[in-house]
């Protein structure tokens, strides 16, 4: 219960960061961010309290409509971020995957009245978010630039998301196989991952964006000696 | 992974989970670690390439100044010894005590006096010639250079001869000049230090590139040779082509011949950047 208060806690701090920097967070980037951010804490809010219960609305439901948003949200930052045509291409057609793999998988559970969680929708966005990122940083090694790589924002947001889809990856895979007892027992991986990703996130909202930072590695060290 | 999600019993489900989550941790945080040391990495390469360039840069400015003093102290030196002595002896033949001498004295110190000043203009334009040859800037690097080849040549000591193959379109005038001064601190290096029994000069093109080539038999120098000079404090003249070859985009290769029998240095220029 500790745990989960604190990954609350991590929720509201992101957001209160964000508005204390907000002269750092006026981009597209860190909008989606943010926006994301206060619709998983809301959602996560109205599942654990099960707010939408009394109209009919299954927490279940919920997770997967989640599931099509989230990814949503951080596919459209990646490609945001991204600018080797070829890996947006490859991410484009991914996408396009997800969709059909996420929408056969609420009709199944429509048509089924089944009140399982959506794993393979996961599994598959995890594994697509994972791939952005590992791109996201395969493309930054490539590009000769002279700034650090951790003083940029988008750095720290696909850390957050690798280190959560990771980290939960397995969860989620076999999250159905788990006894009642178990399930309890291993949700603390994806309370954890989430306050790391959301500590990400806050690092991204402090930094400055990457087009108002030192773009030269001279300047960067005469600015340290001034 | 799914098939597992099948076969496997609840304490296997529980072992592949946290086996599977520490793996997937370790390597995310083991790839974002060493994205960070690896850029680190590439930064502090960038940054010795970069300091290695100034120090170059400074290297070859330190030269161009040191070349360009030396060449302010040999003018001063020409018309402090040379044309100052002489410019004194006229006045002395003509000094006020020329109207009481007798006419055949004054017309033997006048024409003294004409003989001296002549003297003096002809080392005048001898001066200002080194400074800019007129043939460069009348009619050209090809008759510059032939003029100069001819000069050397007709010395007796060493057979000197070149040939322009393709120079219809003549470079920038400020270009043919510093093309002009780099083959002259070649062939200075060449009669000062290869003892060599000729030099050969071609020209060439080749698409937008410029070819000036020279041959010689002597003692020459390679392209590693050439590069370690420039890094040493010695050859100034070797810097000093260097940076004015830098001014006009070029390159310069120095290379033994394949028969190494002869030495070649080659100058390259992009004709779009100079004419």
């Amino acid at each position: 219960m500790f745990l989960l208060d604190f990954t609350y806690i991590s929720y509201i701090i992101t957001i209160i960061i964000f508005f204390v920097f907000a002269k750092n967070n006026r981009n597209t980037g860190s909008l989606i961010v943010i926006v994301y951010t206060c619709y998983s804490l809301i959602n996560d809010i109205v599942i654990e309290k099960k707010l939408l219960n009394s109209i009919g609305i299954d927490s279940t439901f919920l997770m997967s409509i989640f599931t099509i948003v989230e990814f949503t949200f951080l596919f459209y930052y990646l490609s945001h971020i991204l600018a080797n045509k070829k890996i947006k291409a490859f991410l484009f057609v991914s996408t396009f995957i997800f969709f059909i793999v996420a929408f056969v998988n609420i009709y199944k559970n429509f048509v089924q009245n089944s009140l399982s969680l959506d794993t393979i929708p996961i599994a598959v966005s995890s594994i697509i978010l994972i791939i952005g990122s590992i791109a996201y940083f395969f493309e930054q090694i490539q590009t000769p630039e002279v700034s650090f790589i951790y003083s940029k924002p988008s750095f720290w947001v696909v850390v957050g998301i690798m280190i959560y889809f990771s980290g939960t990856f397995f969860l989620f895979l076999q999250y159905e196989n788990l006894s009642d007892t178990d399930k309890k027992t291993f949700w603390i991986i994806n309370m954890f991952c989430l306050i790391l990703k959301n500590i990400f996130f806050s690092i991204s909202f402090i930094l400055k964006p990457e087009n108002q930072q030192i773009s030269n590695v001279d300047d960067y060290y005469l600015n340290k000696l001034e | 992974m799914l098939l597992l999600q099948v076969n496997t019993s609840g304490a296997n489900v529980s072992l592949v989970l946290f086996f599977g989550t520490i793996g997937m941790l370790a390597l995310t945080i083991g790839l974002i670690v060493f994205i960070i040391f690896h850029q680190r990495k590439v930064i502090r390469y960038q940054m010795t390439l970069q300091k290695m360039e100034q120090e170059q840069q400074k290297m070859l400015l330190n030269a161009s100044i040191r070349l360009q003093e030396e060449e302010r102290q040999r003018i001063a030196a020409d018309l402090h010894d040379d044309a100052g002595p002489l410019l004194a002896t006229a006045r002395l033949y003509l000094n006020e005590n020329l109207v009481n001498l007798d006419k055949t004295t004054q017309l033997q110190s006048i024409y003294n006096a004409k003989q001296i000043i002549d003297d003096t203009i002809q080392l005048i334009r001898n001066i200002s010639h080194s400074l800019m040859p007129p043939t460069l800037k009348n009619f050209g690097l090809e008759s510059a250079v032939n003029d100069q080849f001819q000069k050397i040549s007709s010395s007796g000591i060493i057979n000197a001869s070149c040939r322009f193959h393709d120079y219809k379109e003549r470079l920038q005038t400020d270009n043919e000049l510093i093309v002009f001064r780099v083959i002259q601190e070649l062939i200075n290096n060449i009669l000062k230090h290869s003892n060599a029994s000729f030099i050969h000069l071609t020209q060439n093109t080749n698409g937008n590139k410029f070819y000036i080539r020279m041959h010689h038999d002597g003692k020459g120098i390679t392209q590693a040779d050439f590069e370690r000079m420039n890094k040493s404090a010695a050859g100034l003249g070797l810097k000093n082509i260097q940076s004015r070859l830098k001014v006009l985009h070029g390159r310069i290769f120095f290379e033994k011949d394949a028969s190494q029998t002869y030495y070649k240095v080659t100058i390259e220029l992009n004709r779009e950047d100079n004419q």
